[in-house]
């Protein structure tokens, strides 16, 4: 993902001619699209006759990897309105109804053509993310859209755009968005969060708003700690994309913690640092530092390494962690999700789709249903990536990241009157 | 020059499409307060138009009843002047 950016430093052009740029525009004639703006008509191209290498052998892995809907055989017809491998032959994609009903062929286009816009070689300007906010200007986080126009990012024209920089600040900006004061979580009945989910943000935001909750003083300010459970592809994400989360929260500084046995990819060595012991630190500026814990958490919570938590500085987030997935869930349901309960702190998860989301927070349910508070009710993320993704091992699964969002935490109990 | 915004097109100075899509919520409400505003001051206007075409040049003054006897001294003396005027 972050392979295919290429360093272009954006320059706004001098205004060349504006007078007559604006009679052409009175009179509708808009200047011809360059041939490099991406299309759907341009970036659509059969996967297993991709010119880039990359789609080539990934058609080939479906091809080896999943089997037919209809047929159950190995795929070898390749679909013509979408692109990718998906059926065993052309009459078994006719007779699949269900999936041109469903218009599924649409969503895996989409894969297509945003897959071969990552390897067009086009610039990326959309890249160079803005820094600091003014100081009188509010960022508004309704949508994808509002915020990047009231951050002042690159203009987003097409969906080709959105695709590439959503994928990337969807972590950041998930967080950001549960947390910030103009978050667009609003209280049950008009939105998802709780009751006690109201009162684990509130006391997440009189840290992140010293100003306002009157307690400023110079010097003084703890860091909230920010833990994000079993990281895989948001850890090895850069420092600034990151710091784009600190940009929403200027007054606090922020301690990211990957904890994870792949948290942390040694590039010279080719694979994941393991360690229960040592923890790898990158500091991006004062305000902000990540912390990289490369075992499973409830490793480093029994070994109180992370003791004392604070519902007030401390949250925890998992990005699809898989809570019930048949490969994940011996991982996360034992010791972790008791070492989760203990802290106290508000945990928020995201899944790939409703279903998956669902199936985490029910598993959950069932085995701590009785410890735990529900803080946000399942419901699809504001700021899910864009970009459609497509599981190699099943084409016909077509998922987004981060695309549905919940919230629950262990039980506090109250004091108890004499 | 002022720096031209990144959500306008350099060459045509249109609002680019995520512009557009940003403002898509704030539409309607914006449309509405158009419409109120454009409503209390074009009232202002013709309500204050109208007003003023009402004078009349007193037409809606009654005349006070006049004496024959007095009207006669008036018009005497109207002449009068008149010849007093023609005469300077």
């Amino acid at each position: 993902m972050l392979a295919s950016r290429t360093p272009v430093v954006y320059r706004a052009k001098p205004m060349t001619r504006p007078i007559m740029g604006f009679v052409r525009n009175a009179l509708g004639l808009d200047p011809p699209a360059s041939p490099d703006d991406p299309t759907p008509e341009n970036r659509f191209h059969p996967w297993d006759q991709s010119p880039s290498p990359d789609l080539r052998e990934r058609a080939a892995r479906i091809k080896a990897m999943a089997t037919c809907p209809v047929t159950h055989k190995d795929i070898q017809f390749t679909c013509p309105l979408s692109g990718i491998p998906t059926h065993h032959s052309r009459e078994a994609w006719e007779k699949d109804t269900e999936y041109h009903k469903s218009k599924r062929y649409e969503l895996l286009k989409k894969v297509n053509i945003y897959e071969h816009d990552l390897r067009s070689g086009r610039p990326f300007p959309e890249f160079d993310f803005p820094q600091d906010q003014d100081y009188d200007r509010m960022v508004n986080m309704s949508n994808w859209d509002l915020f990047f126009y009231t951050r002042s990012f690159y203009s987003m024209d097409t969906e080709f755009q959105l695709a590439a920089v959503t994928k990337m600040l969807s972590y950041p900006i998930t967080i950001g968005s549960v947390l910030h004061q103009y978050s667009p979580y609003s209280l049950n009945p008009k939105g998802p969060i709780t009751l006690e989910g109201l009162k684990s943000l509130a006391a997440l935001r009189y840290t992140l708003y010293p100003e306002q909750s009157g307690r400023f003083r110079a010097g003084q300010d703890t860091p909230i700690r920010i833990f994000i459970l079993g990281t895989r592809a948001e850890a090895q994400l850069p420092g600034h994309v990151w710091k784009q989360l600190q940009y929403l929260i200027p007054d606090t500084s922020i301690e990211l913690h990957f904890v994870g046995p792949e948290s942390f990819y040694d590039r010279e060595k080719r694979s994941y640092v393991q360690s229960s012991t040592e923890t790898i630190v990158k500091r991006i500026d004062e305000k902000m530092q990540l912390f990289y814990h490369t075992d499973f958490f409830h490793v480093f919570h029994e070994a109180q390494d992370f003791f004392p938590y604070d519902p007030y500085n401390d949250v925890f987030f998992c990005f699809h962690p898989g809570f019930a997935a048949p490969e994940t869930e011996e991982y996360w349901m034992g010791d972790t999700m008791k070492a989760l309960m203990q802290t106290k702190c508000a945990v928020f998860t995201t899944g790939f789709s409703k279903e998956d989301l669902l199936r985490d927070i029910s598993i959950v349910q069932d085995k701590y249903g009785s410890e735990l508070d529900m803080l946000m009710e399942p419901v699809p993320n504001v700021f899910g990536s864009t970009k459609w993704e497509l599981n190699d091992t099943n084409p016909h699964e077509v998922y987004q990241f981060n695309m549905y969002i919940a919230g629950f935490r262990g039980k506090r109990y109250h004091a108890i009157e004499l | 020059m002022l720096e031209p915004s990144p959500y306008q097109d350099h060459k045509t100075w249109k609002m680019t499409p995520a512009m557009i899509r940003a403002r898509q919520p704030f539409f309607k409400k914006n449309l509405m307060g158009l419409v109120i505003l454009l409503g209390v001051t074009g009232t202002i206007y013709t309500y204050t138009y109208k007003m003023l075409n009402k004078d009349s040049d007193f037409a809606d003054v009654p005349i006070p009843p006049i004496d024959e006897k007095e009207l006669e001294q008036l018009k005497k003396e109207y002449e009068l002047e008149k010849i007093r005027r023609a005469q300077k």
